[in-house]
């Protein structure tokens, strides 16, 4: 199934509910909660567009903060919602119809639609728009009224109207696609990272999960993963793979976090300045490209040599050199990204500090435009000497197998997972192999419940969950067993440009673990299946592919032709149904002849009458309709002189022509009587 | 036929109006309330169609039937219509004459003006339909030789729905030949105590006498046929009619018949409401007793409790009236 939105649940749920209710109007209760879920849903439209919002769905200040285009745009959306809110009232009487309440939760996931690129949102959203088309036909037809034919409805049998309401969606269904595309297509010229960052604005269910942020802490509570689009960065290397951020020791209450003792970090030494920093430049960045080291030439460059001092290193056969140069593309933590432990950082930054696990940082985040080259040391090692490796202890100090007490039941199971290897790597593998086999990989992951451990529900309940749940399980298992293990954040190039440049976007954050060895040390192990990034949902993949293969750019062309068709077809249909309408409604003058006049005299007080809230029906025959006005409570003035206009309208409409003509100044004189009924006046 | 030529004169529909308010109310000494259902009954007659009245037993009826013909004049025949009916017995029979050595046919109850078919729905298909015959064509064949009846000629058919063992009800085709199908109802509580109050020393039947003679209700009939009708009205009747062939519920809709039943109806309503030309509520008031008997509803339809009643005042209620003169 696709992963359907937070937002998309609840508006189909409420249509759902709207709908069934709708089904049964005639009951009260059910009137209450038709009203409740129109309420609902105009309240949620209106609190997510009102400016400064305390939790904001969609942050309005800083839409209009992007991009006038995105302003006018909100505007815009603000200005339909709220017009079709009154038009609609205006028109339909006091009944606001279904169709009304789908305005605002259209216009809004619409506008959810133009700001994210993720395509498992545009098919939900056309998922939802055909479900709530589809909910209206029904009800059209519940109403006696075909929607936009001008035959005359006769009354179906629940059945057939609801095989005809599944013909509506079968029907309609295919054409979501081309609707989806089409959406794409008028997306408005916003840059990626504005996307991305409306798109936070409009989807940050809980706090933003901490590993693409390579913040303090890392929270695995559910809600929707990080799927930008938003390039991050350029990387220059020749190996593609992981790229570490951060490290985390300490697992609490759901949360990964860095303990004191790995938190402390020195000052790197000044290193040494000027020309030899750019000939140091030139040389490690040497070979990738030389406008680059012109470049360099050009910037006061410094050059750091760490030396990682108490923490462990692979022995020297089993470790490669690896040599990257990011070029930012966007704002990212302060953080130096490398393969492996890094050895020699080349930046214009001064601020750079060096911790217990031999990562670098910088006190402020990375700005568009910088750039640096880093030297790191990656362990190489062979697989069949990795599952011989016995474990030991590491000589960084830190909480490395601390586990609290809320997974202890994990133990158990991770001694049935893993109890029968006998060395570090061969239990991780065998974890991870348990972990593919009975989770499943998905962006979009419930929120554990608040007295339970999220790794624990994930491994007994949820089973769902992205690289992060993947990642600390399989820490949180590992170190049940007295592995020591840590839980590592970046990100894993995979996108290699024709450059030969790797393209890091946000979507490409990362979790996974390291688990210590001897004598190899800290070995990086990544339990998530398919080492996946985070790129979109698998279901979303699937109908991304599907669709690729089925549209060719013709195809999509022509099925964009066949729905803007059908929507003229529909549009003209609904037009001739108003004229068919009319011509039995409404009169055309004949301003010679006294018949005419009299029945213009008359039809412009039903009008007037219609628009106090006392409208009369297509199958109400004059009579019946003084009736109504009779009992309406109506000023007597009025009435009686509806009475009079009646009998001549009866007159001047039925009479044969021979006959004595209709007095047409009186019946103007009556419609202008009831003209007179004041505006404000409404049918008690 | 052409409606506008020939408008009816003020004189003329005077006359009219007030011999059939005679009419009526000479029922309604009988008849307490029901003061729609007797003027459908009127109509009925205006329109030299014929009328069905089917109720539970004892709302009155034959009576209602007992009191028209009374009130029209002419001779008045009723058949008690029982499974041993024999067509015969309705038509008539030839019968030996051994003074003249000839069959002579002696003519049955048919040869009235007005004729009280009780319980119609008793007697065999055979006989039920040596009747209907009689009322469509207005004459009856014996022995190849044709006899006229008589004009007026007018069929009241009474029919008891509550029973069903033992009678043959009327298949959709005969019941298309009467014009109105009627129902009465239970009387409210103070039209039943007036209803005890009148009848405790005599049946007022016996008092309703001939307020209209046979020749004079010819001549109303042949003013009603020239009520006007607007074209715009015509098609409504059309449409209505259309309505029940398209209706989903209906498995047969109206037949033509039906609508030509239905214009004469409005029209014969129309003069007894005092008005030289039809508007949609006189269609409205007599539509549901034109057209409930000739739609036959489907069978799953049915069995949801769905009734005919219902499914016309539907029809009624969506298809939209006309109000412009084209």
């Amino acid at each position: 199934m696709l992963g359907l939105e937070p937002f998309t649940r609840a508006s189909l749920s409420m249509i759902a509910l709207g709908y069934a209710s709708a089904t049964m109007a005639h009951w009260w209760p059910v009137a209450a909660i038709r009203a409740l879920v129109l309420a609902a849903l105009v309240g949620v439209a209106f609190a997510a567009l009102r400016p400064n919002p305390p939790d904001p769905i969609l942050d309005c200040a800083q839409v209009l903060q992007q991009k006038s285009g995105a302003s006018i745009l909100v505007g815009l959306v603000f200005a339909v919602v709220f017009l079709s809110f009154v038009a609609g009232t205006y028109l339909r009487g006091r009944r606001v119809p279904m169709v009304a309440t789908a305005v605002p939760a259209l216009s809004i996931y619409g506008l959810a639609g133009v700001f994210t690129s993720g395509f498992s949102l545009q098919v939900s959203f056309s998922g939802f728009l055909f479900a709530a088309v589809y909910a209206m036909a029904y009800e059209h037809l519940l109403s006696q009224s075909t929607p936009a034919t001008g035959s005359f409805p006769p009354r179906r049998s629940a059945r057939s109207a609801l095989g005809l309401a599944a013909g509506y969606l079968a029907l309609l269904l295919p054409l979501s696609f081309p609707l989806a595309s089409l959406s794409q297509r008028m997306t408005p010229g916003l840059t990626p990272a504005e996307r991305d960052r409306l798109r936070r604005t409009l989807f940050s269910t809980d706090d933003d999960p901490g590993y693409s942020r390579l913040s303090e802490t890392v929270s695995l509570a559910g809600g929707m993963r990080t799927t930008g689009e938003q390039a991050l960065m350029r990387v220059k290397t020749t190996t593609p793979g992981l790229l570490r951020g951060r490290i985390y020791d300490v697992y609490e209450r759901g949360c990964w976090s860095q303990s004191q003792l790995i938190e402390t970090s020195i000052p790197l030494g000044d290193g040494p300045v000027g020309r030899r920093g750019r000939r140091a430049a030139r040389r490690h960045a040497g070979g990738l490209d030389a406008s680059d080291a012109r470049e360099a030439a050009r910037e006061e460059r410094r050059r750091y040599f760490t030396h990682p001092p108490r923490h462990s290193r692979p022995p020297q056969e089993h470790a490669r050199r690896v040599t990257q140069q990011m070029d930012l593309l966007g704002r990212v933590p302060g953080s130096v990204l490398c393969a492996g432990i890094p050895l020699e950082v080349i930046t214009t930054r001064e601020d750079l500090t060096v911790d217990v696990t031999g990562l670098v940082f910088g006190k402020t985040d990375w700005r568009e435009g910088d750039t640096y080259t880093v030297v790191s040391e990656v362990p190489d090692v062979p697989e069949p000497l990795l599952r011989r490796a016995p474990g030991g202890q590491p000589p960084e100090e830190g909480h490395w197998i601390q586990i609290p007490v809320s997974v202890a039941p994990v133990r158990e199971l991770a001694l049935t997972i893993a109890g029968k290897e006998r060395t570090p790597y061969a239990r991780a593998e065998a974890i991870a192999d348990y972990l593919r086999a009975h989770c499943r990989y998905s962006l979009s992951v419930p929120s554990a419940p608040r007295d339970e451990d999220p790794i624990v529900h994930f491994l007994t309940t949820g089973r769902k969950g992205a690289c992060d749940l993947f990642a600390g399980a399989t820490a949180v298992l590992c170190r049940a067993l007295g592995i020591p293990t840590r839980l590592v954040t970046g990100y894993l190039l995979t996108e290699l440009d024709d450059d030969g440049t790797y393209l890091v976007r946000e979507r490409d954050a990362h979790a996974w673990v390291e688990i210590y060895t001897e004598p190899y040390g800290w070995i990086p192990f990544d339990p998530t299946p398919g080492n996946n990034t985070p790129a979109g949902s698998p279901s979303g993949r699937e109908w991304q592919a599907w669709w690729s293969k089925l549209s060719p750019r013709g195809l999509t062309f022509l099925a964009e032709a066949l729905l803007l068709g059908i929507l003229g077809a529909v549009v003209a249909g609904a037009r001739g149904k108003r004229r068919h309408e009319d011509a039995s409604i409404r009169f055309r003058p004949r301003a010679s002849d006294a018949h005419g006049e009299t029945q213009h005299a008359y039809h412009q007080a039903c009008r007037h009458l219609a628009r106090r809230g006392v409208p009369r029906q297509v199958g109400q025959t004059a009579e019946e309709y003084l009736a109504v006005v009779r009992e309406s409570g109506l000023p007597e003035e009025i009435r009686v002189s509806m009475e009079a206009l009646t009998d001549l309208f009866e007159q001047a409409c039925y009479a044969p022509a021979g006959s004595a003509l209709p007095d047409a100044g009186r019946a103007r004189v009556l419609a202008a009587t009831i003209r007179k009924l004041p505006r404000r006046w409404k049918r008690s | 036929m052409n409606h506008a030529t020939e408008p009816l004169s003020d004189v003329d529909l005077q006359a009219l109006a007030e011999k059939t308010t005679r009419i009526v109310n000479e029922i309604q000494t009988v008849i307490i309330g029901k003061a729609k259902a007797v003027r459908l009954a009127v109509v009925t007659l205006l329109c030299n169609g014929h009328l069905l009245i089917e109720d539970i037993p004892g709302v009155g009826k034959t009576m209602l039937g007992r009191a028209l013909a009374r009130s029209v004049g002419g001779s008045f025949k009723r058949v008690q219509f029982t499974p041993d009916l024999l067509p015969a017995d309705v038509t008539g029979t030839a019968i030996f004459n051994p003074k003249t050595a000839e069959f002579e046919f002696r003519p049955g109850p048919v040869f009235g003006n007005v004729l009280l078919a009780d319980e119609v729905n008793r007697a065999t298909p055979k006989t039920q339909s040596s009747l209907l015959e009689c009322m469509e064509e207005g004459q009856v064949t014996r022995d190849g030789v044709t006899y006229r009846l008589p004009h007026p000629f007018f069929v009241i058919g009474t029919e008891n729905t509550t029973e069903s063992q033992g009678t043959f009800p009327l298949p959709l085709a005969q019941l298309d030949r009467f014009l109105m199908r009627l129902s009465l109802g239970y009387p409210s509580n103070e039209e039943e105590l007036l209803l005890l109050e009148r009848q405790m020393k005599r049946h007022p039947i016996e008092d309703v006498k001939p307020v209209v003679t046979p020749e004079e209700v010819v001549t109303l009939q042949e003013m009603v046929t020239s009520i006007h009708i607007e074209r715009a009205l015509r098609e409504y009747v059309v449409k209505l009619v259309d309505a029940t062939r398209r209706h989903s519920a209906i498995h047969f809709g109206a037949s033509p018949r039906g609508s030509l039943g239905l214009m004469r109806a409005s029209q014969a309503y129309a003069a007894t409401a005092g008005r030289t030309y039809v508007i949609p509520d006189d269609i409205k008031a007599v539509a549901p007793a034109v057209l409930t008997h000739r739609i036959s509803l489907k069978p799953e339809v049915r069995a949801r409790g769905i009734t005919a009643e219902g499914t016309v005042e539907e029809i009624l209620r969506t298809v939209p009236v006309p109000v412009l003169r084209r």
